[in-house]
């Protein structure tokens, strides 16, 4: 086949379909860039919100605001800013690169990169539409309680923001999981962990921190949906709950996102960095450790936004030295990317000037960092400008500074044109003025005394200068702003074309085309170093030639090739799905459960939760051996790559679940702190009475959910030992015992004698039971489909795959049942004995 | 058996036991307050530090323990092995670091106040 042939087969494959079909597009590069552009919009709104800020306080006593549009504004440039553009643009970037360096052709569940985005998109203008209503909300982005209960906010503005904020989260999690599972096992053969790009390294830390650091936030959302909806009281002093309980589980996810955000920048820093220095990164493996040391410790954070709440000097104490702590893994980074520039030949380009920025700024609010980190400190400036300019030299000088960096960088890739050197230097000289304006003296309007979140404030406070120069610098940073935008919108048209590899950077993305192909690589090929483009620099023209691996493509399927994790050996092909409607019609429909919820039309609500349910099991049903994937044909061994994933036991799926039940397990692990927190810390919190709760019930419905999932763990091992002709009816078994367990299970709790409204305790139990009862009745549903996928010949002795993708599950399901027997039933009974 | 091989969970291990150690130090000293509180005027040596002291010492002891023979496999390992087992030295001795660190205000704050 000749080389055109093979690209003009590879793109009837890979491309997207026409015109509207585009909404139906799943490829990741069509998918980050949507995610990027939305993110981009976002951002423009953002600021706009943040020149209002700046203009209502520009001078003393205006009234541009009022108190109450004021607070809806500084509200939703918070939100804004962190949910709708700081992490979504920073997924879109690792969704658009981290295939293209790897040297795959796409991400590893392209449906569920599709489904992400339009979570996102529906979630971002649900919240949006709340403030072009006027009926925003207005408790500041951490939603504190009760300031953002009934009482205090009893419009819908909360409710937009807990259920639309819920929804964009979704996506957060889908692409984190997305990404762990496409770096761990789809890279090029021969990519060892120890060879893998330096940014995949920040991303896979970024995406499992998304996993683990997003659910607590979930959890939180849902209670406080449920106490201002149905006045269950999880934040209620006077009936057990606690207010403090929502600025835990808050900032148990919003001190991860800070690193969150950073990380990816940080990567991207650390990518861009060597290349204008001319040598590799002078310390990788310090690099690597600073990464996973950073992500692990970062957890260990969240008080220090709690410290004037009254918790105890001694756990204020271990937070402040982890606070601290923090700083040194940053700092090693620091010392490698300056080490790095020490022994290399640097060039000045526009993003290295970019790049200088971030170094200056994000260390200046690393050092403030470090100054809040002491309690005595933190407490004469919390709530104060202080603590705003700090988190924005942090967010601004660790995020956007290193973005625009990128974007400059990979410009050339996106549109095979250069940027205007002469624009970017004044854009950057403007947003570096300009920030610097804004923030540099917001620390000493802090430390005089302003607080922040007032709208106002009177002359002879002396804070007159110095809000004008931040008003003034304000301006300025968002003249750059658009600056840069017209920029890069000029270059499309005006930029010189750009040579291949024009940077001379050694990563492989640059070899996927400029712009890159909707396939990445025609052919995939054996990595045998760190820096494949400058060690191997006619990749760029063998891989498009075919010369690689995987460059088949007469079978018509998406093909991908599936290494081994850690040494990147070749095992299996993935088969992707293609184009599909599923991901748009499931998140519409999942809006329009949003949106019946914050209608109050609950009756509704179920319709559309039945139906988003029936419409996700018929979206999983197109896998495997379905005819839309990868039908079984007469001559599978022919083929000389490896077997496809489907016909193994080890496929992506299998990793995505428990990647995903991982997820799911910090959300029920927030659930439990939440119940012994009540219980302990609370200020009204007693031994919980779970006495109404039958035992005897409980017990036998474990015991049959335990017989159930032996069961199933029987079935699976004989699959996998060469096969097991019963297995059919025993999975009907399985059905059978579960759905007695969740009968027992769902008398249980119709049984006990909850006070939901009354005894926040109550109300965390009947979250318990419906978590349980979720799941039990998930892993139901999935095995009855997988009875009726054996009569339609998908499951088989032979194509058992899926059901060991469905056993963690099983495993799960039995796990959180009896912890939640322990810790929910039994340990209170147990301590009331002792 | 030893406690350190070739396996890339070494990568995270030792952050994971930090994580653990972490949980079971903060949880312990607002449980123990709540069942047996002791006196603030007694000081910080009393038996809710005393015994968080000494699991932290335990931890920490053990985490540095790993990191050496991390480091000590390392001098014979090539490949992945040798990659992962520096890494594993790193994270482990950085647990264990972090651990004494953040286990120092045991020794002179009292817990419930």
């Amino acid at each position: 086949m000749s080389n055109q042939q093979l690209h003009h087969r590879m793109a009837k494959v890979w491309d997207n379909l026409p015109g509207w079909g585009n909404l139906a597009a799943v490829n990741h590069t069509s998918i980050s860039k949507r995610f990027m552009l939305t993110g981009i919009a976002f951002f423009f709104v953002g600021i706009t919100l943040a020149m209002l800020i700046r203009t209502q306080l520009a001078k003393p006593g205006q009234s541009l605001l009022d108190a109450d549009v004021y607070a809806q504004v500084f509200t939703m440039h918070g939100t804004i800013m962190m949910f709708l553009f700081a992490i979504p643009v920073l997924e879109g970037a690792a969704m658009y690169l981290v295939p293209k360096m790897i040297g795959t052709r796409d991400l590893v569940f392209p449906r569920l990169s599709a489904f992400g985005y339009y979570c996102y998109l529906f979630g971002g203008l649900i919240v949006l539409s709340s403030l072009v209503l006027g009926i925003a909300p207005s408790s500041g982005w951490f939603m504190y309680t009760p300031l953002s209960g009934a009482e205090y906010s009893p419009g819908p503005g909360s409710d937009f923001w807990l259920l639309g904020i819920t929804f964009v989260e979704i996506s957060a999690v889908s692409a984190g999981i997305e990404l762990t599972v496409s770096i761990l096992r789809t890279r090029a053969p021969g990519m060892s962990l120890a060879k893998m790009p330096i940014f995949c390294w920040y991303i896979l830390a970024m995406a499992l921190m998304i996993v683990f650091g997003f659910p607590p936030l979930i959890l939180a959302s849902i209670l406080l949906e449920l106490e201002r909806a149905a006045q269950m009281p999880f934040f209620d002093p006077a009936a057990g709950g606690d207010p403090l309980l929502w600025q835990h589980l808050f900032w148990l996810f919003g001190h991860p996102e800070v690193y969150i955000i950073f990380l990816p920048a940080a990567g991207i820093v650390s990518t861009i960095l060597p290349v204008f220095a001319g040598r590799p990164l002078a310390g990788y493996r310090w690099l690597v450790l600073s990464v996973i040391t950073t992500g692990f410790i970062s957890f260990g954070l969240w008080v220090h936004h709690m410290f004037t709440v009254g918790i105890p000097q001694l756990a204020q104490a271990f937070f402040s030295v982890a606070s601290m702590l923090v700083a040194v893994p940053t700092a090693i980074q620091v010392f490698v990317w300056m080490a790095t520039l020490w022994t290399g030949r640097v060039r000045f380009e526009l993003p290295m000037l970019w790049i200088c920025g971030f170094l200056f700024i994000f260390v200046c609010g690393g050092l403030t960092g470090v100054m809040l980190a002491l309690v005595p400190f933190d407490w004469q400036v919390h709530d104060t400008h202080f603590v705003i300019a700090h988190f924005h030299y942090v967010l601004i000088g660790g995020m956007l500074f290193p973005l625009i960096g990128a974007l400059y960088y990979w410009l050339p890739l996106l549109s095979g044109r250069k940027p205007s050197m002469q624009l970017g230097k004044w854009a950057f000289a403007l947003v570096f003025i300009g920030f610097n304006g804004t923030f540099l003296l917001m620390h000493l309007t802090g430390l005089l005394g302003m607080p922040r979140r007032v709208f106002t404030y009177q002359s002879e406070q002396g804070w007159d200068w110095l809000n004008l120069s931040s008003s003034v610098g304000g301006f300025v940073l968002a003249t750059g702003l658009v600056m840069v935008a017209l920029d890069v919108i000029l270059h499309f048209k005006f930029g010189p074309k750009a040579k291949p590899n024009p940077w001379r950077a050694d990563t492989l993305e640059w070899a996927a085309g400029m712009p890159p192909l909707s396939y990445n690589f025609a052919s995939i090929p054996t990595i045998k170093t760190r820096h494949p483009l400058w060690d191997s620099p006619g990749l760029i023209q063998s891989i498009p030639a075919g010369a690689h691996g995987l460059a088949r493509i007469e079978h018509g399927r998406r093909e991908l090739y599936g290494t081994e994790a850690i040494s990147g050996k070749l095992k299996t092909v993935f088969h992707i799905p293609t184009h599909s409607w599923w991901p748009l019609i499931c998140a519409a429909v999942l809006a329009g459960l949003c949106i019946s919820l914050l209608t109050r039309q609950y009756l509704l609500a179920v319709g559309v939760t039945a139906t988003a349910a029936a419409l996700l099991f018929r979206w999983s049903w197109e896998n495997g051996t379905h005819k839309t994937m990868a039908p079984l044909t007469d001559n599978e061994s022919d083929s000389d790559e490896p077997p496809l994933h489907s016909r193994t036991a080890d496929g992506p799926g299998l990793w995505g679940i428990m990647v995903m039940l991982m997820a799911d397990g910090a959300l029920y692990l927030s659930l439990v702190f939440g119940w012994l927190y009540l219980w302990t810390v609370s200020p009204n919190g007693e031994l919980p009475d779970t006495s109404s709760v039958s035992r005897p019930l409980m017990l036998t419905s474990g015991i049959f959910l335990t017989l159930g999932t032996l069961l199933y763990r029987n079935i699976e091992q004989k699959l996998r030992g060469g096969g097991d002709s019963g297995f059919s009816k025993k999975l009907y078994t399985v059905c059978a015992l579960t759905v007695c367990h969740l009968g027992l299970l769902i008398w249980a709790m119709v049984a006990s004698d909850l006070k939901l409204t009354s005894r926040a305790a109550d109300a965390v139990m009947l979250v318990m039971f419906a978590f349980l009862i979720f799941h039990s009745g998930m892993s139901v549903v999935a095995s009855l489909l997988q009875t009726w996928r054996i009569k339609q010949g998908h499951i088989s002795q032979t194509l058992f795959y899926e059901v060991s993708v469905l056993y963690p599950l099983w495993l799960y399901t039995l796990g959180i049942f009896w912890v939640s027997v322990c810790s929910f039933v039994l340990l209170p009974a147990w301590w009331e004995a002792a | 058996m030893k406690p350190v091989n070739y396996s890339a969970w070494h990568l995270v291990t030792g952050l994971i036991v930090w994580a653990v150690w972490f949980i079971v130090v903060y949880a312990g000293a607002a449980l123990g307050c709540q069942w047996a509180p002791p006196s603030p005027a007694a000081g910080a040596l009393n038996w809710i530090n005393l015994t968080l002291l000494g699991v932290s010492a335990v931890t920490a002891g053990y985490l540095g323990y790993c990191a050496w023979l991390s480091w000590q496999m390392k001098r014979s390992a090539t490949g992945h092995g040798r990659f992962t087992l520096s890494l594993a030295a790193g994270g482990y001795l950085a647990a264990s670091v972090a651990t004494v660190a953040i286990a120092l205000p045991l020794l002179g704050i009292p817990p419930c106040m």
